[in-house]
């Protein structure tokens, strides 16, 4: 075979792999710097992720410009806080309750995950949960072993009527039995119509109840109220590097300023977002 | 004072000996869920709801692609003891309900529970929500929707129509009804109702929703008019509606569950029929925006799916 043939054969064969080798490195970097937002909490009612995740990536695509930027949804705790400790995901942003977060900090492997943002309703970053009742229940002592409708973690809703028993002069272990409901109206509902004795509800509920149902409202005792409880948190790992994360960071803060990023907010039950000050931090108790 | 001492001692001890076997009574005792297809995947889902929320020891019996006859499953069931059954369904229910006599019986999944007969040891949830709930939701979510239309039939839902008014009252909203009497009316009382109404309620009604035809005509017009259509069913999604509330399935499960606990403890159980505790709501957000609804953003929290295409 000539010898020209094969030389100019060999030079192209190189010139293709270095060009092959550029693109998957190209496309490789382009996977490096892709940020999702990855999010987590039980006590949001939206159980349709398919919907909120192509409304999500559809919004952070307008703010961005650019389809890098994700939203993943997990339904499982445990799951998304194996997949926070994984290193490669030190890059990324999360999306969490912040009892979860106050949960996480026990643990020396989250602790650089630092607070950004706070999620906030009216622009405050806080809420209380309220048990109420009919107004035939005239102390907590008569819900002792009673069913209480509540949405969210059934664990949690457990700790918080046990906390609000013994503001009101119950033992702290008072049982209380937990009718997990899809959302705080439906716990409304229950206690109006009988299908529970007591529901526990965030207080913003409460008040929407009372705006557009005066009349069942009257029938409703409040029984007593939880702690401020902070509102869900945006945590990224500390220090952040990548200008990725800091856009994605900057996508989500913007949420409020468009129609698209309002509507999402409002699905998972909030409508703004505040940075963390060091007064939030002493109140998810982080040094 | 040292015999008033030993007295009281002893009535403690008593008291807390009988609530203890109360409770280990409780937990040894024996569950039978008649499921009437549990390839059924709501049937499947509240089935296993109400087994994973209870601890007693349960029994189960799946009826899909299955005769039984009265002589058989009066058999099966008491070869099995059980303290309380549940029926998951009318097929269960019904066939059920015909053979046992002493048991507890609770019911869940059947539509229009007052049609069935019902004994003085019949419990049910049933699958109907309460009227306030939607009207809560409707109220809550579109700010701006204050008059909605309701088509009926007097025959069947004079009463509902009339407590639903009432219940519309409290939260704002007028309800404008228009009767029908035959399914071939139901243009003539659209073309009467749509420009009175902000939107249209779809409620479970045999003459409004006499056949395939009728529902698309009521779509058809108010699609035309641009007039949401709110639904009891997710079904009615596929046709165009713009907001379905029913019961919440997984739930029902549940306080099927916490109905059989309160009976088995020999609690007081205040409704023996209750409505669902739990709502699904659906959201087709991309006929919102289409309509020009306004939408109040705080209250999207209280939706569960939304469809945007």
């Amino acid at each position: 075979m000539d010898e020209n043939f094969i030389h100019r054969h060999s030079f192209i064969g190189r010139r293709a792999i270095i060009i092959l080798t550029c693109l998957v490195l190209m496309l490789f970097s382009w996977q490096l710097e892709a940020r999702t937002l990855y999010f987590y909490n039980p006590e949001s009612n939206i159980n349709d992720f398919r919907s909120v995740k192509r409304l999500f990536n559809r919004y952070l695509l307008s703010a961005t410009k650019s389809r890098r930027y994700r939203f993943q949804p997990f339904k499982n705790a445990k799951i998304f806080e194996r997949f926070l400790k994984k290193p490669r995901k030190r890059n990324e942003v999360f999306l969490l309750p912040s009892w979860q977060y106050q949960k996480l900090m026990k643990q020396k492997a989250f602790r650089k995950l630092k607070p950004i943002f706070v999620a906030t309703i009216n622009n405050n970053p806080t809420y209380t949960k309220v048990l109420i009742t009919k107004k035939n229940i005239r102390s907590m002592k008569q819900l002792r072993r009673k069913r209480i409708a509540s949405a969210g973690d059934r664990n949690y809703s457990k700790k918080t009527i046990q906390f609000i028993g013994a503001k009101n002069g119950l033992h702290y272990r008072t049982q209380f039995r937990i009718l997990t409901v899809p959302k705080d109206v439906d716990a409304l509902m229950s206690v109006l119509f009988g299908m529970a004795q007591g529901a526990l509800i965030s207080h913003i509920s409460l008040n929407s109840f009372s705006r557009i149902n005066k009349r069942k409202y009257r029938l409703l005792r409040q029984q007593g109220e939880s702690q401020a409880i902070m509102l869900p948190i945006v945590v990224a790992y500390q220090p952040i590097k990548k200008k990725s994360t800091k856009r994605l960071l900057s996508a989500i803060q913007a949420m409020p300023d468009s129609s698209r990023g309002k509507e999402i907010l409002g699905l998972l039950g909030w409508n703004g977002w505040k940075k963390v000050t060091p007064r939030d931090l002493q109140l998810l108790e982080v040094k | 004072m040292r015999n008033w001492i030993l007295i009281i001692c002893f009535y403690s001890s008593f008291a807390a000996f009988t609530a203890a076997s109360a409770t280990a009574a409780g937990m040894s005792s024996r569950i039978l869920i008649i499921n009437s297809d549990k390839s059924v995947s709501k049937y499947a889902i509240i089935h296993r709801e109400f087994k994973s929320a209870l601890k007693f020891k349960i029994f189960e019996i799946n009826m899909q692609g299955k005769t039984f006859t009265p002589n058989m499953l009066k058999q099966r069931v008491s070869s099995l003891h059980p303290d309380l059954i549940y029926a998951i369904g009318s097929k269960a229910y019904i066939q059920t309900s015909a053979v046992i006599k002493n048991q507890p019986l609770i019911f869940s999944s059947m539509i229009n529970w007052r049609r069935f007969r019902l004994n003085n040891n019949t419990y049910g949830v049933a699958l109907e929500l309460q009227v306030d709930m939607p009207l809560y939701l409707y109220s809550y979510l579109f700010p701006k929707i204050r008059r909605i239309g309701v088509l009926y039939s007097p025959r069947y839902n004079q009463q509902w129509f009339n407590n639903a008014m009432l219940q519309a009252q409290e939260v704002g909203i007028s309800l404008y009804g228009q009767a029908l009497n035959q399914p071939e009316e139901i243009s003539r009382a659209l073309k009467i109702l749509l420009p009175k109404v902000d939107a249209i309620w779809l409620i479970s009604d045999p003459i409004a929703l006499y056949d395939k035809n009728s529902m698309r005509t009521i779509f058809a017009k108010a699609a035309a008019r641009k007039k949401p259509i709110f639904a009891y069913n997710t079904l009615f999604m596929k046709y165009g509606a713009v907001l379905t509330i029913a019961a919440d399935i997984p739930t029902m499960g549940r306080q099927a569950a916490g109905m059989a606990e309160d009976i088995l403890n020999q609690e007081q159980v205040d409704e023996k029929v209750q409505p669902p505790a739990g709502s699904h709501v659906i959201l087709n957000l991309k006929k919102v925006h289409e309509y020009g609804i306004k939408i109040n953003h705080a209250a999207l929290s209280s939706v569960e799916e939304i469809i945007q295409e």
